[in-house]
């Protein structure tokens, strides 16, 4: 991961997104033995004291050391707390919150809301724990974008995904792959959703019932979107019985992971413009799909074009 | 039917926060093929799978946002997935059909009465 990333990432995150809201805090009329037992249970190194919903001071490790060097005495937490706090706005970018834990030394700081209540405490591993959340949810999207291959052919896009059978939880990549560069070039959500739903659906029949997995290419152009999708067995039994909804030949672990409702074909046919099926039992199953794309379905501003001669094609 | 209201409504946790929004319709199916088949627009998803997928499928027809029932906890991947794609994602302990109830009741604007236990 390159320093320029962590880096846009602390200035684009926001406080809000780092801070714990699960914090203890004690009341400023307690002893502080009740603030001492508090922080060890909660293993924390410091809470904010709050009298109702206002924030008055906070209560560190370093206060009590001094409480116990003092002695120990009955005191209250109000007799060693620190007044003068320093808080942050959930509202700051990241950045901010770093620059102050680098700045004071402390090792938590109390969040404050718009009204300026306090809503949350952040610390150096709550903000590491996000940065952590955030790449690699970067990194699951990038895997997902990466999925299939796809090149320039002159004006047509062409995405080439092998689908591997079994492989249940890659089913939707495809889909979620082709519907982005749908909506990258311009496609409106109509043309997209059932575009993205076919091939939903066909990468999940690929994966449940084929043997080997398969193949799936888009093509896509100006005037119309095509899927092919291929793949070597079994073959479907019977075309007729399996076009009719509610039919499945889906086990019962296929259903609990949420597919085999026997809607697949029926849905991929209604989604199309034209459909076509093709299977041989014991030699596989060829299925084209074609979206015809209307002028409406397209935004008005194309979206740049990317040169042509096959080059592989980068996702933003 | 604002997607907080529904969220407060179900009293859902929600996982994945992104700006709240309008929904006009909610599909409900733990069979994530019968969420693909729905002809609904501009709706919410309320599902007891947690696999990534039910993510997947949220995106493949467009869905709003995703409300798991049953307080099933979705594993990290499907929450990084929502999150990347910017899904709105919640879980509710109440099952299908008091989900169902509650949002029905959030969605037409009738009162009905949120005292549904989940035992």
């Amino acid at each position: 991961m390159e320093y320029s990333v962590i880096h846009e990432l602390v200035h684009r995150l926001k406080v809000s997104h780092a801070m714990s809201t699960d914090y203890v805090t004690v009341p400023p009329n307690v002893a502080m033995r009740v603030a001492q037992q508090r922080m060890r249970e909660a293993r924390a190194g410091g809470m904010p004291v709050t009298r109702g919903d206002e924030m008055v001071g906070i209560v560190t490790t370093e206060d009590v050391i001094l409480w116990l060097d003092g002695g120990g005495r009955d005191d209250l937490v109000e007799q060693w707390m620190t007044r003068d706090v320093v808080t942050v706005d959930r509202r700051w970018p990241l950045t901010e919150a770093m620059g102050l834990f680098g700045k004071t030394g402390f090792g938590r700081l109390p969040v404050l809301d718009e009204g300026g209540q306090l809503c949350g405490v952040i610390t150096p591993e709550s903000i590491l724990k996000s940065l952590l959340d955030e790449v690699s949810a970067m990194l699951t999207a990038k895997d997902e974008a990466e999925s299939g291959r796809a090149t320039m052919d002159g004006s047509v896009l062409r995405i080439e995904f092998d689908v591997p059978a079994r492989d249940y939880e890659r089913a939707g990549m495809a889909s979620v792959r082709v519907k982005r560069e749908l909506a990258a070039r311009g496609f409106k959500p109509q043309l997209q959703r059932r575009v993205a739903i076919a091939t939903h659906e066909c990468e999940t029949n690929l994966i449940i019932h084929t043997t080997e997995g398969g193949r799936i290419v888009a093509l896509v152009d100006d005037g119309s979107v095509k899927l092919t999708v291929s793949d070597k067995g079994p073959g479907i039994e019977d075309i007729e019985r399996a076009m009719v909804p509610g039919f499945s030949t889906a086990s019962d672990f296929v259903r609990d992971l949420g597919f085999g409702a026997g809607m697949g074909l029926p849905n991929i046919r209604k989604c199309a413009d034209r459909f076509e099926i093709r299977s041989k039992r014991g030699s596989g199953t060829w299925l084209h799909l074609e979206f015809d794309v209307t002028p409406g379905d397209r935004a008005p501003a194309d979206p740049p074009s990317t040169d042509g001669g096959g080059e592989e094609v980068r996702i933003r | 039917m604002w997607w907080s209201d529904l969220i407060a409504a179900l009293h859902a946790t929600p996982l994945v926060e992104l700006p709240d929004f309008e929904a006009q319709s909610v599909a409900a199916a733990d069979l994530l093929s019968d969420i693909l088949a729905t002809d609904k627009e501009d709706f919410v998803i309320l599902t007891g799978q947690i696999s990534p997928q039910a993510i997947r499928t949220a995106l493949a027809v467009g869905a709003l946002g995703v409300v798991v029932v049953r307080g099933k906890q979705p594993p990290q991947e499907t929450v990084r997935l929502a999150k990347s794609y910017g899904v709105p994602l919640a879980v509710t302990e109440l099952r299908m059909f008091e989900a169902c109830y509650v949002a029905g009741g959030v969605l037409w604007n009738t009162p009905l009465s949120t005292s549904l236990s989940t035992d």
